[in-house]
């Protein structure tokens, strides 16, 4: 029996999660389930609490209250997940394929090389195989790193600002991945881009370490963006997609 | 891949073979090393080949241990520049064998043995203590290094002034030679650098996603702290025992890593095996370039290793960044 045939339905439930560094509270209270499958994107202002609460699913910083993946806690679901962080802040003498190789540690069935590699291909980086990491640019470094969180054939894969550094050309290659690899698997992405909100299956916007929206993308309210991010912001319609924009 | 791996186990075991027939005495010939093989060699033969083949096997233990131990620190310290001999270590173990030999005529080899891998372990702890407290990075952690190792160099010099008429070749020791390894010795450097060497192999997976940075490690399941602690006290252990048989060898620790890591890549799984065969490989050339330079006499072994370890660290150095 294969891992990802043991969870092919894999939930991502929080209760009354709470996380504080030292006195800062920068979680004060956060419930929610996602999954199984789907596009889940986090949006909130800085400091909001969106990097801690993808930490804290997984497993990276201790937490109060309830956080199960698959039914299990989270550091005993290591297995099953795979977390990108916004920079990659690997060793800049590793080559590109040693990093790649690392990164399948401790993964379930279907985790290869071969699959980061063809990956890669699709990419059109397999160039930089072969080159140390800290010679790529930040976007390549990006790439790099969403390729290896993908090769480890999770079963929640959580990405922190996944289209951080990355040119027009490659959010939408990894928007397609992303939403394509959502069919499958349950995929948690924080988020800057609000017009890209319209790609995802479930929103949720984050303000002073709680939830302040749940739900369909095309449901969040513009004055609760407003208020959130404590800016202007406009809407628009272009094509059939809603792009959220600040209003400068 | 492999055939990498192939023409170092050749190469080693050419080099092995030459430092078998190289040195003062130049009697010495792969019959006679065949004689021996079947107890048919006696006399001086029979010495000088018995000498030799613990001083090669002991070239090769120290080449290999600290290579492999600066290969692993270079990765839980995701220092480039790490070496046990540039981080405090073998000097503080170095300080730690002469002490013993201040305390004890003849010390226990257990007794010298924990003594030189506490003292070890001090000298790293303190480095590293400087360079959490001061927020040191790469480059000046390995200041760090070279400032405690100094200050444990100039207190072993005081230590030898006091041993010098027992042991007169106590400054010869203090720049690293296996010159005058013995079999006991030898047994004991051997057991300790396995244990070690072994517990970093069992950790290598876990090492391996360091290079990946905290956070995605620990998401891995891995716990960076405790492998950072295990595979930094095993380094230790074998770089510390390494010093009770040869002194502070320099710059094999850095050297051999490298040559690795340029033969095999930056995964620690692969370059961990590679990096203890190019350590014997270059440690077995230096020792056997020692003989045939100084003949009849000797050079600490530091003198050649310098050579190549110099220019590789000033490189690496300036690569890594040069502000401190």
């Amino acid at each position: 029996m294969t891992v990802a045939g043991d969870y092919q339905d894999c939930y991502v439930t929080l209760e009354g999660v709470r996380v504080s560094y030292g006195s800062v509270n920068v979680i004060t209270g956060v419930s929610a389930k996602l999954g199984p499958r789907g596009f889940h994107v986090i949006i909130g202002p800085n400091g909001a609490g969106k990097t801690t609460l993808l930490k804290s699913i997984s497993g990276i910083v201790p937490f109060e209250g309830v956080i199960r993946v698959c039914g299990l806690h989270p550091r005993l679901a290591t297995r099953l997940i795979s977390y990108s962080p916004s920079t990659p802040s690997y060793d800049p003498w590793a080559r590109v394929i040693d990093v790649i190789e690392a990164g399948l540690y401790n993964s379930p069935e279907g985790a290869s090389l071969e699959r980061a590699l063809h990956l890669m291909r699709s990419l059109g980086a397999e160039e930089w195989l072969y080159k140390r990491f800290g010679e790529l640019s930040s976007g390549e470094q990006k790439l790099v790193d969403l390729v290896r969180s993908m090769a480890r054939n999770p079963r929640v894969l959580l990405l922190d600002e996944p289209l951080a550094f990355l040119d027009l050309r490659n959010q939408a290659r990894i928007l397609k991945l992303l939403k394509s690899l959502s069919k499958r698997i349950t995929v948690i992405a924080s988020m800057h881009e609000l017009y890209f909100l319209d790609y995802s299956d479930h929103v949720i916007l984050m303000g002073g370490g709680k939830i302040v929206y749940s739900g369909a993308p095309r449901g969040l309210l513009l004055d609760l963006v407003r208020e959130t991010y404590n800016i202007d912001v406009v809407e628009a319609m272009l094509g059939d997609k809603r792009v959220i924009v600040p209003g400068i | 891949m492999p055939a990498k791996v192939g023409a170092a186990v050749i190469v080693l075991m050419l080099l092995f073979l030459a430092s078998l027939l190289v040195g003062a005495y130049k009697g010495i010939s792969l019959g006679d090393l065949l004689a021996f093989i079947k107890g048919d060699l006696e006399g001086l033969e029979e010495g000088i080949v018995k000498y030799r083949l613990v001083r090669t096997l002991a070239a090769l233990i120290v080449g290999a241990g600290l290579s492999a131990s600066g290969l692993a620190l270079q990765f839980v310290l995701r220092n480039p520049l790490a070496d046990p001999y540039l981080l405090g270590v073998s000097a503080g173990a170095a300080f730690g064998v002469l002490l013993s030999y201040l305390l004890s005529y003849a010390p226990d080899p257990l007794l010298l043995y924990s003594i030189a891998f506490i003292s070890g372990l001090g000298g790293f702890g303190l480095v590293l203590a400087i360079s959490l407290f001061m927020s040191l990075t790469p480059t000046g952690l390995i200041v760090a290094g070279v400032s405690v190792s100094y200050v444990m160099a100039g207190l072993s010099m005081v230590l030898i002034s006091r041993l010098i008429e027992r042991i007169p070749m106590a400054y010869s020791w203090l720049f690293g030679t296996v010159a005058y390894a013995g079999s006991r010795e030898l047994a004991y450097t051997l057991i300790a650098v396995s244990m070690s060497l072994g517990t970093i192999a069992v950790l290598a997976r876990r090492i391996n996603t360091l290079m990946l940075g905290e956070d995605v490690s620990k998401s891995m399941g891995v716990n960076p702290g405790t492998i950072r602690l295990l595979a930094a006290v095993a380094s230790s252990l074998a770089a510390s025992s390494i010093v009770a048989i040869a002194g502070p060898v320099g710059f094999l620790g850095l050297a051999g890593p490298w040559m690795a890591r340029l033969l095999v890549g930056s995964s620690f799984t692969r370059a961990y095996p590679m990096a203890a065969m190019t350590g014997g490989l270059l440690a077995l050339a230096s020792d056997t370039t020692v003989r045939l330079i100084a003949s009849p006499g000797e050079v600490p072994l530091t003198a050649i290793t310098a050579f190549y370890g110099g220019p590789i660290l000033f490189y690496l150095t300036l690569k890594s960044g040069r502000s401190l």
